[in-house]
């Protein structure tokens, strides 16, 4: 058996023990679905929304903040989908599912949720930032994919306590989080992302940039988008460096770097016009606090 | 010598968000386009802060 194999059948397992992970919520998985769709309507969408009452009312909500000082209030869900945009619920609908995952039952240290609850916001949004200086049309496409990169990083804080404090003695000793990631679970954070997604039943583009997003050249069939996550995660690692002292940034590739084919001197609008979507969209999931 | 001294910056010089930069990246440090990321993350949090943001 190779060892690649080994590694994905222990990562399978892994996700099997911690099958009492919420999954994210039917409605959110069957919306994404919807989205991409070229004939979806409003009412459609609505109607889907309406059959998770804790989505619901995230978007009502969002939709009513965002007309304040309007006068009139949005009361049904086809007028806030109208209001919001089918990629502003997408990412309202898809973050709130996410952080639910991440709030209910998870075992994690003080301050480790927020940690990583962060990361994933802050790296979507870059991913997000990078799209649209590449021209690219599928911006929030990348926003949800980086969003979901780093989700066996959530498994394995959360939900394998004792693992993952071996895995921080290895890392103090400051062996490379992969090395020390296979002798401590016997996989990596990349493979349980992998199957979680693939559990999860997204598209397989998700688990495929959550298997590669630290080798992005070894994604045959999203490399560019694997590539954007790389740079993203990265580029979360350089600005959220205050809530994380002691985490080291990965290895950046120059050969993704250069697929992204962005100039250096873009770097600074990158960053801000990420962390400025990444601050609206920790308001719009109910994160802020 | 330090973590920072070895990044290649004068420790003197670096404010505390730079320092916490170049230590995210300790590493790497004199890759030229690492030290363009840290240059750019350095910028934009310096301009949050004076905005305020955290």
């Amino acid at each position: 058996m190779s060892s690649s194999t080994h590694s994905n059948e222990v990562a399978h397992e892994l996700v099997e023990r911690v099958k009492s992970l919420p999954p994210l919520p039917a409605a959110a998985l069957r919306l994404n679905e919807l989205l991409t769709r070229s004939r979806t309507s409003a009412r459609e969408v609505a109607s889907l929304l309406s059959s998770d009452p804790a989505m619901a009312g995230r978007v009502l909500c969002v939709a009513n903040s965002a007309q304040l000082g309007c006068g009139s209030r949005i009361s049904t869900l086809s007028h806030a989908v109208m209001v919001l945009g089918f990629n502003s619920v997408r990412s309202i609908v898809l973050t709130g599912g996410l952080l639910r995952s991440l709030e209910s039952g998870g075992d994690y240290r003080p301050g480790e949720q927020r940690r990583l609850w962060q990361h994933a916001i802050t790296s979507g949004a870059l991913a997000r930032a990078i799209a649209v200086e590449r021209g690219e049309r599928q911006a929030e496409e990348h926003m949800l994919v980086g969003l979901l990169h780093d989700v066996g990083q959530i498994v394995v804080r959360g939900w394998l306590r004792a693992e993952s404090e071996r895995l921080d003695v290895l890392l103090r000793q400051g062996l490379p989080r992969g090395e020390a990631e296979l002798l401590t679970l016997g996989t990596t954070h990349e493979e349980i992302g992998a199957e979680l997604l693939t559990y999860w039943q997204l598209p397989k583009v998700f688990a495929d940039v959550a298997r590669f997003h630290h080798e992005p050249g070894l994604a045959r069939e999203c490399r560019t988008l694997a590539a954007t996550v790389h740079v993203a995660d990265i580029l979360a690692h350089a600005v959220l460096q205050a809530t994380t002292p002691d985490e080291e940034a990965p290895l950046l590739s120059h050969e993704a770097w250069q697929l992204l084919g962005v100039g250096e001197d873009r770097l600074p609008a990158i960053l801000q016009a990420g962390l400025g979507f990444a601050d609206r969209t920790a308001v719009l999931a109910g994160a802020a606090a | 010598m330090s973590d920072v001294d070895r990044a290649g910056g004068c420790r003197e010089s670096l404010s505390p968000t730079e320092a916490q930069v170049r230590k995210v990246f300790r590493r790497q440090a004199g890759d030229p386009l690492v030290e363009a990321i840290v240059r750019a993350a350095v910028q934009v949090l310096h301009e949050r802060e004076k905005q305020g943001i955290r």
